[in-house]
């Protein structure tokens, strides 16, 4: 496509984002972006994307640098104003207010963005864009009650309703199945024709390949290249996205892991038994799952966030009572059993919510290992009483033998970045020597090189003997550590698969069923 | 026997009252705002009414000074938990005891005199208004129009709310002034025709406030509800006397209507889940 006789709708200039506490965001990045045009914005997580396309839908203000619509310099103050500019925003987790109906959140966007419609005129401008991009949604449905996808679907609606001329999409296929993320690309493409200018942000080269005319890598803050796609090399953009210094490690990485022993021993370590437990919302979301774990092996649990996963391992955990069903660790029964009794058997558990779950923001690292480890064995703890100097010590270790990036046992937990707090959940977790680590997540929102590093430590204990049951929305990552990958779908064990793995057959049963 | 129509018009002030304050704080807690303050706001109004009302010889004056009172302390809650980031408790029960302090102060300065009341057709008028049309205009303003979208969207997520370009502060400053107004009317109609009679006695109009944030929750966040809520409160505080002369003592029937505040609370709530009535999730979230 020429882009040389069409003036750029959107143009960002020599954006530069400090965050309060000094963390650069974004370094001087100047971008334009073109009516009828898909850009992508690709980069590793952290590269600052996602702060980039904020400024943009005026979620946060540049510390410097300009933003010009269509040629003329403006100011957004409020998200309003950019939407008042036809800029709208699909975020990487939908921003919707829960306790409205689909309805209600849609007029109350079409009233900020300045559009004088009413509840009546809202509800047939629905019916018509259904009818036309085939996003069918019921309008009376309160949000909480949707799933991931559908929310998306809103969000994308919310865009389409205000008439937005630029749609930034941040990284619309998280949470998407692979069926869900081709109606996806499609409707991009069918956004862009319409002569709408679309950033659609993903750290997937692939996806950038498959749906962008431009290619626009980021690395570190800064933009680091632009390339159309005929012009687009693998390798190049791969070089461009970590830097050649990162890749020559990471391929060291891959080859270290690679030469870990793996093997499957007799005993077994979790066993669980036509297990029903009741979501939030009262109906089951867990329904008859049974699966074995032996020792040394790394059991992955596939599936689409919201198929149960989640009351799957809380119940696992046991912070959620199962209705009925087993679960037995290293043979004796805690279905019913606190997670305290977790603790005494030496089960490892790190949850998806590092800041919350697994650590307490505003406390110590000291504090955080006593609390994490109080009901296990190996806990610092003499009659009742912490022994905060061995909690130190335990700190310190935990700092020395993970490299965790911190100023040392005294600093506040919420202080460290994401990769650091996870690696010092999992140091904590294996003090215990756990028989069993049962892990949620445990990469999400983490860079390449921190999340390579905890998948390391993962496959290390399954090494040293513990089983571990991976339970990840990164179909990649479970291909990549398990042994053996069991798939979720609506509360059920649907599907099992050995190595070597068929991708293809674990997504379809991902999606189907 | 009992005269149930006079019974049943009995109630009508209590109702009143409890009916102006109770939507004045269920509009606020809509915005996510949580104003403990009512008690004091509802004494300050009273205080403020008692003696405006005295020295300029009109009642229309008294309710006037009562409200932009009543305001006036809604908006300092405003300032000290909006700009100044305060616990909203805290604030909250700060007020009370501020606005029931200087209630006291300006009322005693009428030495008890018996001021000039409003007429009938005001005191109608404030009925009315405050059993019929306001539950019917917040319904309408809160679930069926776009602004009261707007009000909502605070109390369910505030952080989602300022993402979607909700002006948050303003709203919530505009919450403030009609949970200020309502709640002033409300003293001040209390001064007016409450046990009192027109007549400032140190002391002796307390417990409304507090009563009204239980009818917010009783009425369950929504303005139907409330009024309800209002009218049931109202009624068994006209029934009280009927009660002492059934044989009841009077320190039972004088607990009785928070008695059943809470065991119709218990019973009821079950219900507006049924019906979809949903209270505010920040007023639980935070």
């Amino acid at each position: 496509m020429n882009n040389g006789d069409k003036r750029p709708l959107l143009s960002l200039r020599n954006i530069t984002k400090i965050y309060p506490g000094g963390v650069v965001a974004n370094k001087d990045v100047s971008l334009d972006i073109y009516p009828g045009e898909v850009l992508a914005l690709l980069g590793e997580n952290g590269a600052g994307k996602t702060t980039l396309v904020s400024i943009a839908a005026g979620l946060i203000k540049p510390t410097e640098g300009q933003i010009l619509v269509r040629g003329e310099p403006v100011i957004f103050n409020s998200p309003r104003d950019a939407m008042r500019k036809g800029i709208a925003l699909v975020p990487q987790n939908p921003m919707l207010i829960d306790n409205f109906t689909v309805l209600e959140n849609l007029v109350l966007v079409s009233r900020l963005a300045g559009k004088r419609h009413g509840i009546r005129l809202v509800r047939k401008q629905l019916e018509d864009l259904e009818k036309k991009y085939g996003l069918s949604i019921n309008p009376s449905a309160y949000v909480w009650s949707l799933s991931f996808g559908e929310r998306q679907k809103v969000e994308i609606l919310k865009a389409l309703l205000i008439d937005a001329s630029i749609v930034l999409l941040d990284e619309p296929t998280t949470h998407l199945s692979p069926i869900e993320v081709d109606k996806l690309l499609s409707l991009t493409r069918q956004l862009a024709d319409e002569g709408r200018g679309v950033v659609f942000i993903t750290h997937r080269l692939s996806e950038a390949l498959r749906v962008a005319e431009r290619i626009a890598v980021m690395r570190r803050g800064r933009l680091v290249a632009i390339v159309s796609r005929k012009d687009a090399h693998v390798d190049q953009l791969l070089s461009y996205m970590f830097g050649e210094e990162r890749i020559k490690r990471l391929t060291e990485i891959v080859k270290r892991r690679r030469s870990l022993p793996r093997g499957v021993r007799k005993d077994i370590v979790l066993r669980v038994n036509d297990l029903w437990v009741r979501g939030p919302h009262g109906g089951f979301s867990v329904r008859g799952a049974s699966l074995e774990l032996r020792s040394a092996e790394v059991l992955g649990v596939a599936g689409i966030a919201g198929n149960g996963q989640r009351e799957f391992f809380e119940a696992l955990i046991g912070i959620r009572k199962p209705s009925r069903g087993m679960i037995s660790i290293c043979g004796t029964d805690v279905t019913f059993r606190d997670s305290s009794a977790r603790g005494r058997l030496g089960v490892g558990i790190i949850p998806e919510d590092r800041l919350g779950w697994a650590l307490v923001p505003g406390k110590s690292l000291v504090f955080n290992t006593v609390l994490g480890l109080y009901s296990s064995p190996k806990a610092p703890i003499r009659f009742s009483i912490v022994d905060w100097r061995a909690a130190r010590k335990m700190a310190e270790n935990i700092i020395r033998s993970l490299e965790v990036k911190a100023p040392g046992p005294d600093a506040n937990a919420e202080s460290l970045s994401g990769g650091n707090m996870q690696r010092f959940i999992v140091g904590r977790e294996l003090y215990k020597l756990p028989c069993l680590l049962l892990a949620m997540n445990p990469t999400s929102g983490l860079d390449v090189e921190a999340a390579e590093r905890i998948r390391d430590l993962l496959l290390e204990e399954a090494a040293r003997g513990a089983g571990i049951l991976l339970i990840s929305e990164d179909l990649d990552e479970l291909v990549e550590v398990s042994d053996r990958i069991v798939v979720m779908s609506r509360g059920r064990i649907v599907y099992e698969a050995h190595r070597p793995f068929n991708i293809d057959k674990i997504a379809e049963a991902m999606t189907v069923s | 026997m009992v005269n149930v129509a006079a019974l049943l018009s009995q109630a009508l002030p209590y109702a009143t009252v409890y009916a102006l304050a109770a939507q004045g704080e269920l509009f606020l807690e809509r915005a996510g705002l949580f104003n403990l303050g009512l008690e004091g706001m509802i004494y300050l109004s009273a205080g403020v009414t008692a003696i405006i009302s005295l020295y300029t010889g009109s009642p229309v004056y008294g309710l006037l000074a009562g409200i932009v009172s009543s305001i006036v302390l809604a908006l300092l809650y405003g300032f000290f938990v909006i700009t100044l980031g305060a616990d909203q408790a805290v604030t909250g029960l700060s007020i009370v005891f501020l606005g029931i302090g200087l209630g006291d102060v300006v009322g005693r300065a009428t030495g008890g005199a018996v001021t000039p009341s409003i007429g009938i057709l005001a005191n109608d008028l404030i009925v009315v208004l405050a059993l019929l049309v306001l539950p019917i205009v917040l319904y309408f303003m809160l679930f069926r129009s776009w602004l009261g979208y707007v009000v909502r969207s605070l109390g369910e997520n505030v952080a989602t709310a300022r993402a979607l370009g909700v002006p948050v502060t303003l709203t919530r400053i505009a919450a403030l002034i009609i949970n200020g107004a309502l709640v002033g009317l409300a003293g001040s109609y209390l001064f007016f025709t409450g046990p009192l009679g027109s007549r400032w006695v140190s002391m002796s109009l307390l417990g409304w406030g507090w009563m009204s944030l239980g009818i917010v929750i009783l009425g369950y966040w929504h303005p139907v509800g409330v009024v309800a809520a209002s009218y049931l409160v109202g009624l068994l505080y006209a029934m009280r006397p009927l009660l002492e002369t059934v044989g009841i003592p009077s320190s039972i029937a004088d607990v009785t209507p928070y008695l059943v505040v809470i065991i119709a609370l218990a019973v009821i709530s079950a219900l507006y889940e049924k019906m979809n009535v949903k209270p505010p999730t920040a007023i639980w979230s935070r």
